[in-house]
């Protein structure tokens, strides 16, 4: 019986032994980075998105022929700008395709040529745009996630980003609309403000203003609350900006696909100051020298107001509306901007001045320190239009205790109403 | 000699060669405790008698020459030697080894041992047994193996409520307090020997849990002296398990070894994915220094990988045609491959010294040392789309919940059919997630998908110190210390870049609620903006630290007609975190350490054993205790920071159970009432909260509990081959109380929330509440057998999303709103039957016993059993329909089967 036990353990050593080269896999092989490639059927045809734009009758029906474009994609939704659109271009012209899908850009980035199947697939023209997408009960409607890879199809390892347009407000045409275009020597009117903010939404974006100072319609970029630059601020000065350009109806707008693409603006430009009183008065104070009024916030006006009229009496007032302390030691080119408004009054009556002064305490009666007034600087000249200061250069200023002063001052004959908003202190950096 | 184990030995007495008759004395013995076994039945010859409350038993008029001496008491294997009589009196000393099996594991079948082939004649004894010692109880049995494959728990218990000891050594995860079996999994023969308790009951080696305690002995002496071979074959997790055990029992030289071995290995079970990749070893010394001093030393480990199964919606089981769909796995490499890995090797080493200081004091002293690793993979990603396949909007219903659309069936339609028929749609498809990697590399960006490892490696240190002592010949001390010093170092590290270039540590939602902050975004301001690699740690960073010590003691009087005991214990807790990385969102409690947390606790325990006659007992325990609320409900973001539950007392527990014990020679029985109520319960959960957009901590307080319920177990003797067991138990496990919940940030974006969770009445998940069994076992007195039951699973609830409870989920409107009953009641799941059948045979050659066994469970295919769930923790508050985040269940198991070859010289 020993052959038995030997034969047994001979059989247990057989199964040892297949267990022990029974190797469980858990080391995997990289896939490799398979180029995708697409070939069109025989019988489809290829046209041109521009083509396509003009054989199509915007919004008439779905596409029923066995048509085929080809585009590079320039949109990305990775910074969260876009959402469901991608947009493609080809040298005739630009088509934004709306997908119902997020993440597109980890299967099509930026520089990825996709040809896209057009049967069945709806087009219409938005106001000025072209959409590609699917028909809805109530019109365009995103195509919906299960039928992208059916209808758009990736061709090559994508490339680099093509080449912009390099444009000028004035050469503006609807053959650039959703293409890839670059605008320089543009500085922003809202310089100094986050790109996107919630409280200013037009469309679920927020609209800011630039200009090449071509044409005298600025241009409007649009950014998402969505955007991982949402709280990236707009820079001061003037550079570049690349994105694609839209349409809605006359006004041109133009989308950044991340914060990078708005470039060449001088470093080191920054905002010492800025303060709307759009609700409030913020850090700035008021000193009510003589008389019952003083300076008020007015939100309708989104603006601080000082007047020495109120309940049907005229009385004699000095009021200042002062500034936080600003430091100006490390800046150079520092400039004051601000914007008033007047009624009430007259032209250049002196009853508003802008002051500054190194030796204020910050608290106390402004009268006890020594105030300079700015050489020159515009005012409103009434009707309430607001109007803008101009650049108050305040390089010859130094130091490290600054504060800036607005002094209302009125007798009990005309009476003005003054109102003062953005005031903005703005230099440049210098390197420490 | 056949199957008898290391320690037989029989002493023969002088040459009384005038008379013609002799007495056979002796003592039975546990093998594994050599502890007393009372109430044994000893056949000799003709002649059979029972043994005393000290083992001790007597037979006389036996021939002189060879007789054969059988050995038979509940829970052991059948003792057998043959004695020669050849003086007036022979002693022998008769060791039993326990016949629990080791495979507790809860989807294990029990391997069968040739004793339990042989049908066990007790017919004759009269078993007044030490019940309160006795583990071979048939409820217990049924319900750990045979109900416990579909998920029933004793009396509802968490398994925190089990203590489990390895040679003195509290083994309880010292952060949840669970009781892992996977450590020593695959060491089935080497930890065979246990000692166990059931429920609050006498206990001579801890105070021990509520639920009962175990206390597997790794003593190389105690080991059965064996060399034996297992193969098995199953379909369940693993395909095959070899396993190998050579035990030399205690030798001539005073020394004793086992060594272990085993593997289990498969591809996959049941539910695709599922693979298996697990060795084991064990090595157990002991040397006899002299008849007072052993020293014993005990290592082992088992290092395992294993792919894990997901719960997913019945949408999707039914997209799949199957209830055993199995998310987390995709191809790669033509091969199945499992995102959810668990891989652990958490060697364990004990070192022992038994001092037996007289015939009645004994003193055992251990200690313990663990250390390893212990992780579990997952996909993460980076601003890209949830890659797991079953994510809500890649579910065809999602068309129907996208906000101002309207459905279109026929994308209802296409997304049906490409769950159906595109396995890039239904499971994972880790080819894309590559190529969008490469893409990333190819501007230069961080990875957008990962797999990451996340770790929770233990090292725990403990020292416990037991002593046995006899009072009086009827009177028990036992009592202890134990003292356990634990850290848990937690943190993930990038398993797998999946072909991207590198990972950004930062944190994605940080990102979107703090957008623009460089240091609010950060998981480690120490070093921002790190780039990792795989095997860098990443993420989050900490140890929790735990340092526990116990006191405890027990009188036990053993009497005529009552035994009774009384125990107490005290015992502390302190623990603290201390964190490696400063969290941009916490920098001041996130880095270094923590408060300490100390928490002081003791209970109490009585019960007696009362015997009316020889047959009829009635049992009583009561336990009042209080205990320190687990670390892993006192932090409420250990990955983040420090801060803990605000509440954070101790648990009040107070326990009873009341029995009637039947034992004739044809039916044994056994009936139990039990009440246990949990006070000061703390649990927190932490999950993406729909309605605030973002992660948070969920940590309710205050949570009482009450399980109550009924046992009953028999077993009836039909014939001497024929038997037949039933098995019921009836609970009620309740909440009591409603709770309140604490919502926290994660991100602390915005100041906590508190409101009440109404979940008073509400059942206890995770057990059925009523379930049965009913079987037959035939066993044929030529060492074949076949048993088969018929189980019966009901009263079972799913895990319920506590946010769906709160005055949040509610509509305002209308109280009497047709949705309010869909959002608040509790899901009772569907009741269910299965059949589970074995037949088994073994052969005894000479020295070689070889035993073959194949077990079918769930016979008739019953793949419709839901064994557990939850409901998600989103919920669609907008329009409060329920059906946009449906709960994810697990079924049972369909027909599997369990073959098993055993050899053993």
């Amino acid at each position: 019986m020993k052959t038995f036990g030997i034969k047994i353990i001979g059989i247990f050593m057989l199964m040892a032994i297949l267990g022990l080269n029974s190797c469980i896999k858990d080391d995997f092989e990289k896939p490799p980075f398979t180029e995708p490639h697409f070939t069109m059927a025989v019988g489809d045809t290829l046209l041109t998105i521009a083509d396509l734009k003009a054989n199509v009758v915007s919004g008439s029906a779905v596409i029923s022929h066995n048509w085929y474009i080809k585009g590079i994609v320039v949109s990305s939704d990775q910074a969260g700008n876009y959402y469901k659109d991608l947009v493609i271009q080809d040298s005739t012209g630009g088509l934004d395709i709306r997908l119902e899908n997020g993440y597109l850009y980890n299967n099509y980035p930026i520089g990825q040529l996709i040809y896209v199947k057009c049967n069945g697939l709806y087009l219409s023209n938005a106001n000025g745009s072209y959409n590609l997408g699917y028909k809805g009960e109530a019109g365009l409607v995103t195509i919906p996630e299960i039928l992208i890879k059916s209808y758009l199809f990736r061709d090559k390892f994508p490339g680099p980003e093509p080449t912009p347009d390099t444009l000028t407000s004035v050469t503006l045409t609807d053959q650039y609309i959703n293409k890839l275009v670059v605008f320089n020597n543009i500085s922003f009117a809202d310089a100094g403000s986050v790109y996107a903010d919630p409280l200013n939404l037009l469309g679920g974006m927020t609209p800011r203003n630039f200009s090449d100072n071509m044409s005298a319609t600025p241009i409007i970029l649009r950014s998402s609350t969505y955007a991982n630059f949402k709280n990236s601020i707009l820079p001061l000065g003037s550079g570049s900006i690349k994105g694609i350009l839209t349409r809605y109806n006359t006004s041109w707008q133009f989308m950044i696909r991340e914060v990078d693409d708005v470039y060449g603006f001088p470093v080191g430009l920054k905002i010492i100051l800025r303060e709307s009183f759009a609700t409030a008065i913020g850090s700035f104070m008021q000193y009510s020298v003589e008389g019952p009024q003083f300076w008020v916030n007015d939100p309708q006006y989104a603006c601080m107001k000082m007047s020495g009229y109120e309940g049907g009496n005229y009385t004699a007032n000095e009021d200042w509306l002062i500034s936080p302390k600003l430091d100006l030691t490390s800046y150079t080119n520092t400039i004051l901007n601000f914007q008033s408004a007047m009624k009430y009054g007259t032209a250049g009556d002196g009853t508003l001045k802008v002051f500054y002064s190194t030796d204020y305490d910050g608290v106390g009666n402004p009268n006890d320190a020594s105030w300079t007034e700015f050489p020159s600087y515009n005012l409103s000249t009434g009707n309430f239009t607001f109007t803008p200061s101009g650049d108050i250069d305040l390089s010859a200023i130094g130091g490290s205790k600054v504060y800036i002063g607005f002094k209302y001052q009125c007798g009990t004959t005309g009476v003005p109403t003054w109102e003062v908003k953005n005031v903005i202190v703005k230099g440049q950096q210098s390197k420490k | 000699m056949r199957q008898i184990t290391s320690l037989l030995l029989f002493m023969l007495i002088g040459a009384g060669l005038m008379a013609q008759q002799g007495k056979l004395t002796g003592n039975v013995y546990d093998q594994s405790t050599g502890k007393a076994l009372s109430e044994a039945i000893v056949v000799a010859g003709s002649n059979q008698t029972v043994s005393d409350a000290n083992g001790y038993f007597e037979i006389a008029g036996l021939k002189y020459g060879e007789t054969k001496l059988t050995v038979i008491a509940v829970g052991f294997e059948k003792y057998e030697s043959t004695v020669k009589i050849a003086a007036s009196q022979v002693y022998v000393k008769a060791e039993l080894t326990s016949r629990i099996n080791a495979e507790n594991e809860r989807r294990g079948v029990s391997e069968v041992n040739i004793a339990d082939l042989e049908g066990d004649d007790e017919s004759k004894g009269q078993a007044v047994s030490g019940l309160l010692h006795s583990s071979g109880d048939i409820f217990t049995s049924t319900a750990s193996y045979t109900l416990g494959a579909m998920y029933f728990r004793m009396r509802g218990y968490d398994s925190e409520n089990f203590s489990i000891y390895m040679n003195g050594i509290n083994v309880n995860d010292a952060e949840n307090g669970r009781a892992s079996w996977s450590e020593w999994g695959g060491l089935n023969d080497a930890t065979r020997n246990k000692e166990v308790v059931n429920g609050v009951s006498s206990s001579r080696f801890a105070f021990g849990g509520l639920g009962g305690s175990t206390n597997i002995i790794t003593r190389a002496s105690k080991q059965r002296k064996q060399i034996k071979f297992t193969y098995s074959l199953s379909d369940k997790t693993y395909t095959n398990r070899a396993m190998f055990t050579y035990s030399t029992g205690l030798m001539d030289n005073n020394w004793a070894f086992t060594v272990s071995g085993s593997r289990r290995w498969g591809e996959g079970g049941y539910v695709k994915g599922v693979f298996y990749d697990a060795w084991a070893y064990f090595v157990s010394i002991e040397k006899k220094i002299n008849n007072q001093h052993s020293i014993g030393f005990t290592a082992f480990g088992s290092p395992t990988k294993r792919g894990q199964q997901g719960g997913a919606t019945q949408e999707a089981y039914d997209l799949m045609g199957s209830n055993y769909y199995n998310p987390n796995w995709g191809m790669q490499d033509g091969e199945v491959r499992n995102a959810r890995v668990k891989n652990f090797h958490e060697p364990m080493m004990i070192l022992s010294h038994y001092w037996d200081i007289n015939a009645k004091t004994k003193l055992t002293t251990s200690l313990g040392y663990s250390f390893g690793y212990n992780g579990g993979t997952a996909l993460n990603w980076y601003n890209s789309a949830d890659p797991r396949p079953d994510y809500y909007r890649y579910m065809p219903s999602y068309e129907n919940y996208i906000s101002n659309h309207i459905a279109d069936p026929n994308v209802i339609n296409l997304t049906t059919l490409a769950w159906q028929n595109d396995p890039n749609r239904s499971q994972i498809n880790w080819d894309e997630l590559y190529q969008m990697n490469y893409n990333a590399n190819l501007k230069g960006k961080q990875a957008s998908y990962v797999v990451e490892d996340r770790r929770n490696d233990q090292t725990t240190l403990n020292f416990s110190v037991l002593l046995n002592k006899e009072l009086a010949s009827n009177v028990n001390f036992d009592g202890g210390f134990e003292y356990r010093k634990y850290t848990g170092h937690h943190f993930k590290t990038i398993d797998d870049l999946l072909g991207g270039n590198f990972w950004l540590d930062v944190d994605n939602f940080a990102e979107r609620d703090f957008n623009g902050d460089t240091i609010k975004n950060q998981n480690d301001v120490n070093n921002p903006n790190r780039i990792v690699k795989e095997g860098d740690v990443y993420g989050y960073d900490y140890d929790i630290n735990s340092n526990t010590g116990q006191l405890w003691g027990q009188v036990e009087v053993i009497g005529d007609k009552i035994d009774y005991y009384i125990a107490a214990n005290v015992n502390s807790t302190s623990f603290w975190r201390t964190g490696y990385m400063k969290n941009g969102r916490y920098l001041d409690n996130s880095f270094g350490d923590s408060e300490t947390y100390n928490f002081f606790n003791g209970g109490g325990k009585v019960g007696f054993n009362y015997k009316i006659n020889g047959r009829n007992f009635i049992l009583a325990n009561a336990q009042a205790t209080t205990r320190a609320p687990s670390v892993y409900n006192s932090f409420l973001s250990p990955r983040t920071r420090d801060n803990v539950s605000s509440v954070l007392i101790n648990e009040k527990i107070l326990s009873g159970d009341i029995n009637y014990i039947l034992r004739t020679p044809y039916i044994k029985a056994r009936l139990t009432l039990y009440q246990t109520m949990f006070w000061n319960q703390n649990d927190i959960i932490s999950f993406y909260n729909d309605d605030l957009g973002t992660f948070v901590n969920y940590a309710m307080t205050g949570i009482d509990k009450v399980h109550q319920g009924m046992e009953f177990g028999t077993e009836v003797k039909a014939t001497s081959t024929v038997s037949f067991t039933g098995v019921v138990a009836i609970g009620n496990f309740r909440y009591t109380s409603n709770s309140n919940v604490t919502i926290t940030y994660d991100n602390g974006s915005q100041p906590d929330i508190n409101k009440t969770v109404y979940m008073k009445n509400f059942y206890v998940n995770g057990s059925p509440q009523t379930a049965g069994s009913v079987g037959i076992s035939y066993r044929h007195p030529k060492y074949w057998f076949f048993n088969a039951n018929v189980n019966y699973f009901g009263d079972n609830y799913l895990d319920f999303n506590p946010e769906r409870r709160t005055i949040s989920a509610l509509p305002y409107a209308n109280p009497n709103d047709p949705r309010i009953p869909s959002i608040v009641n509790q899901i009772k799941l569907d009741d269910g039957f299965t059949v589970d059948a074995s037949i088994g045979k073994s052969w005894q050659v000479k020295k070689v016993n070889l035993n073959l066994n194949f077990s079918i469970s769930n016979l008739l295919d019953n793949t419709s059993l839901i064994t557990g769930g939850y409901e998600q923790m989103r919920f669609n508050f907008d329009t409060k329909d329920i059906n946009k985040f449906p709960p994810k269940y697990f079924y049972g198991l369909g027909r599997t089967f369990f073959l098993n070859l055993g050899i053993r010289f």
